[in-house]
């Protein structure tokens, strides 16, 4: 696995909260790469710092939040510390990304088309109407039905479904490498969710862009992702490929997480919750951070921080940060 | 807040008397956020110190605010003990300025309790039962927020007569529409919390909805919106009485003192400069002691 | 399931109607009617939950609240014990409210965040005045807080101190204070975290054993239905499209939105398929227009020209007593 072939690494990135009780860890110590063409899913519960993540790599942490450790390499070019302009230039054509509420991140005056138009045009040397034409093969790639009148609509008169495809229509407009997904499917109904996550793939497929899938869903996670990193309070806590994550998961955190989805086979009287609830931020235990919950939890978890190990030799790439994994 | 810690199990048996929770309420909060902005410290303290002064006028200074003596027209600052000097009528300017604080503030304060009151009474009853109660008032709020401020007051001073609870009642029901067309927007969006949902699954009446559902939850609204709509009172005040419209005099008040001091205004600058010094410091304290409470009670600051 | 079919029912709903009228004013042009919830009929035993599942807008939710009447219905009958829920007022329809109580979907706007625990929970037994003085209520206080499982010393704290599932809790001791018979929940876990939503729908469950409640169930999450249920059924734009017991729902489903909402769900384990297809195309049709005849027909994989012509009754289908669907492609 050499770094030449990923197009995406981070390493060792630390983000900090600046606040008036300290400087609190949001992500602490994250390693994580990505190759072309893969999908790298990235789960955990709200306030693990998944969607700070994302942020990150688009280069939108703003104070009080600042990075203060660590890079974040993106084909060669780190964009920790890249100038304004080059992280304008990558955003938007090499990467981008496809919010939770696709009405907060779309202009509410403009047209559709208008906007995926305006966002080729600011990327790319072409002329309007070369952009006007692509805009519309775009809209009518994500599946849209009767495209023209999409195309001349404006966002409050389309569903959410149909706005998250316009959405991703607009991101992929300009062939992005990476794409970042942030909970695309969180809003949307179940019937809904599965047109646009079949949607992903499809162009994914198509386009060989590589993505970094963001969610709370292990169901939808399991179904998008090649890789898997299972985040908690801030760090990854294990990362691997989804088959092992999710036939012999290693962490108790992510052990707990899959025990706690009510299954849609076999009978349960009871569903087997994680006790006890995410430690906030400034109040973080000195050992392992899910010490506070974990029914393995031994004197060494409460004094001692686990690293992300390997934990099989025969089968390297399964990363898990705990001193007593289950294997 | 409780000395002895109980082991509390949850329903699986498990302890959770150690989950963490911080202790503290809204306006303990919002306290801990004011006490921060300097400025609005500052302009809390200066409010305070000019009520004081208004209630203890009597012990503050010697004089008598009413009394005239013509020998000692027009003195300047500092002669015979008089700190601010003296007006036309021999009466001391700083004795005046003190006594007209009782005017201005309590205009100032009483005007925005009468317009709290019927402001929300009007604003809840539009957005909480809607329909045609919404459409009547709607109207009146948008007549009175059309009608010339200071005209309006004026006629009404002319018909009621000049008087102090005149000028209470009168600077009341000039601003209650404001109050009211935010109290009603406050409402409509807190209509549709699920609390409310509850208190009516619960078998509540409006009334109950109303005064203790709805009502603490537009306080701080009130507050803030009242706390800005005082200094634009005092400053009606001060213009009325400047025409002759506000109290009778003798009484003192800021905008009757500027009135008389007209005349004298290239001899004796000092004369309008002393009252117009107070109108200008406590519209200013009222103003920012608004803007800092607007911070202090944002819940989004919170935490 | 047979047993109970012999009892009489805790709460029977017949025909339940609300529609929502907009425009037609002064100006605004022409009046639209929304039929929100067209036609519903169900009945809740005693001890049983019934899940109402469906995607937005299909109406279980203004179901729930129109049978609970925080908005009236336009039409249809809501026997609860015996009584007439639906045509009762003033102190009568406070009184048979003590026995149909709600949980509400979002933690965070269910809760006065100016009131103190203790008072949000005590609201119920405030307003019925079924105390007689301070110690019975405290009493009553501290039993329903023991019963969720939640600190007797946060009892003095206000909603904004708490975690989104313990605030769950404390909207629930709300609605068990006084023992009522049906509770209706609207989604009580969608806002929570996975590892939460399992505690408070255990919790849930053990409530139901000890007190023997019946609850409505409004949820979109399949898994979550599957887990609490006795019976479910499932809504589509305002109309009941299948009914039965949460075997017959799960296991034989008859509808083909059932089928395609049960085939939707994201499940670990279940591989995405070599020919990778999308199972349904289109958006859920605006209940402000819906379709002709059969309101799934224009999403429907075995439409025929009869559905978009004739609206399917909800017939008892496979010869199971109790199963119902709607739908005129099924022999």
């Amino acid at each position: 696995m050499s770094e030449k072939s990923e197009l995406l690494v981070i390493k060792d990135l630390d983000v900090r909260l600046f606040t008036e009780r300290g400087t609190l860890p949001v992500l602490d110590h994250i390693n994580l790469s990505l190759k072309p063409g893969e999908i790298l899913g990235i789960v955990g519960e709200s306030g693990c710092g998944k969607s700070m993540l994302a942020s990150a790599i688009m280069g939108l942490i703003d104070a009080p939040l600042k990075i203060t450790g660590g890079e974040i390499v993106f084909e060669g070019v780190n964009l920790v510390n890249a100038s304004k302009k080059t992280l304008q230039n990558l955003r938007g054509s090499a990467i981008s990304m496809i919010f939770q509420e696709p009405m907060t991140s779309l202009n509410p005056i403009m047209t559709c088309g208008q906007q995926i138009v305006e966002a080729i045009l600011a990327h790319e040397k072409v002329s309007r109407k070369e952009a006007v034409a692509r805009a519309m093969d775009m809209i009518k790639s994500v599946g849209i039905p009767m495209p023209e009148k999409v195309f001349r609509s404006v966002p409050s008169q389309l569903s959410g479904g149909m706005r998250q495809r316009i959405m991703i229509a607009m991101a992929l407009s300009l062939r992005p490498k990476l794409l970042i997904c942030d909970e695309p499917t969180t809003a949307l109904d179940v019937t809904v969710q599965a047109q646009i996550l079949y949607l992903i793939r499809k162009l994914k497929k198509e386009l060989n862009t590589a993505v970094v899938f963001i969610s709370h869903d292990m169901g939808v996670i399991s179904q998008m992702s090649d890789r898997v990193a299972v985040m908690y309070a801030g760090q990854v806590v294990e990362l691997s490929d989804k088959k092992d994550i999710f036939t012999t998961p290693a962490h108790p955190y992510a052990i707990g997480l899959q025990a706690a989805i009510p299954k849609m086979d076999g009978e349960a009287e009871s569903l087997e919750a994680i006790p006890g609830s995410v430690p906030m931020l400034y109040d973080l235990p000195a050992g392992c951070l899910f010490s506070t919950r974990c029914e393995r939890c031994s004197m060494k978890c409460k004094t001692e921080k686990p690293e992300l190990v390997d934990i099989n030799e025969d089968n390297p790439g399964h990363l898990v940060r705990c001193f007593i994994p289950a294997i | 807040m409780t000395k002895t810690k109980l082991i509390q199990l949850d329903t699986l048996g498990r302890n959770i008397s150690e989950t963490k929770i911080q202790h503290s309420g809204y306006y303990y909060e919002s306290f801990r956020i004011f006490r921060k902005n300097k400025v609005a410290m500052l302009s809390l303290f200066v409010i305070i110190l000019m009520i004081f002064l208004a209630v203890a006028a009597p012990l503050v200074t010697g004089f008598d605010p009413d009394k005239q003596k013509l020998a000692e027209r027009l003195l300047s600052p500092g002669v015979k003990g008089h700190i601010f000097g003296t007006d036309e009528f021999g009466r001391d300017i700083f004795t005046r300025c003190i006594y007209g604080c009782r005017v201005s503030l309590s205009v100032g304060i009483i005007s925005q309790l009468i317009a709290s009151v019927i402001g929300y009474l009007m604003g809840v009853t539009a957005g909480y039962f809607g329909k045609k109660a919404d459409d009547i008032i709607s109207f009146f709020i948008q007549v009175f927020s059309s009608i010339p401020f200071l005209l309006f007051a004026m006629a009404l001073m002319y018909a009621l007569g000049s008087g102090l609870m005149n000028l209470y009642l009168s600077l009341g029901l000039l601003s209650w529409a404001n109050t009211a067309r935010l109290i009603r927007g406050q409402v409509l969006t807190l209509k549709q919390q699920e609390y409310i949902q509850a208190c009516i699954v619960n078998g509540g009446s409006s009334r109950r909805i109303i005064f203790k559902h709805l009502l603490p939850n537009c306080i701080p609204m009130l507050i803030i919106t009242n706390t800005l709509g005082i200094p634009s009172a005092i400053l009606t005040e001060a213009s009325l009485s400047f025409l002759g419209l506000g109290v009778p005099s003798p009484t003192a008040s800021w905008g009757s003192m500027i009135s008389g001091a007209q005349t004298f205004i290239r001899t004796n600058t000092y004369y309008s400069l002393f009252p117009g010094l107070f109108i200008i410091v406590s519209v200013m304290a009222f103003n920012m002691l608004g803007d800092g409470l607007r911070d202090a009670l944002d819940p989004k600051l919170h935490k | 399931m047979e047993h109970k079919t012999l009892a009489e029912p805790v709460l029977k709903v017949r025909n339940l109607k609300k529609y929502y009228y907009s425009g037609g004013g002064f100006l605004s042009g022409k009046k639209t009617c929304v039929k929100a919830v067209n036609d519903v009929s169900f009945e809740l035993y005693k001890g049983e939950t019934l899940a109402i599942v469906g995607e937005s807008g299909c109406g279980k939710s203004t179901t729930a609240k129109s049978v609970i009447r925080i908005t009236e219905p336009t039409e249809g009958s809501i026997m609860l014990d015996g009584r007439d829920f639906g045509k009762l007022k003033g102190e009568e329809l406070k009184k048979a409210r003590q026995n149909i109580k709600m949980i509400f979907q979002d933690p965070y706007s269910s809760l006065n965040p100016r009131m103190t625990v203790r008072d949000i929970i005590a609201e119920p037994i405030d307003i019925a005045g079924s105390w007689k003085d301070k110690e019975e209520r405290e009493r009553k206080i501290l039993e329903a807080c023991d019963m969720v499982g939640l600190n007797r010393d946060f009892l003095d704290r206000y909603p904004h101190e708490f975690s989104g599932g313990q605030r769950q809790r404390i909207g629930i001791a709300r609605a068990i204070i006084e023992k009522p018979e049906v509770i209706l929940c609207d989604e009580p876990v969608s806002a929570l975290d996975v590892s939460i939503q399992a505690k408070v729908v255990n919790l849930l469950k053990e409530l139901q054993k000890r007190l023997n409640i019946s609850y409505i169930f409004i949820s979109h999450d399949m898994g979550v239905v599957r887990h609490m249920a006795d019976r479910v059924i499932v809504m589509y734009l305002g109309h009941v499209v299948e009914e039965g017991s949460k075997e017959d729902i799960f296991e034989s489903p008859k509808h083909p939105y059932t089928k395609l909402l049960l085939e939707s769900i994201p499940v670990i384990g279940k591989e995405v398929p070599e020919d990778d297809k999308e199972l349904i195309s289109g958006d859920i049709p605006s209940p402000a227009n819906p379709p002709s005849g059969c309101c799934f027909h224009t999403r429907c994989p075995y439409a025929t020209e009869e559905c978009s012509k004739v609206m399917p009754e909800l017939r008892e289908v496979d010869g199971r007593p109790g199963h119902k669907a709607a739908c005129v492609t099924i022999v």
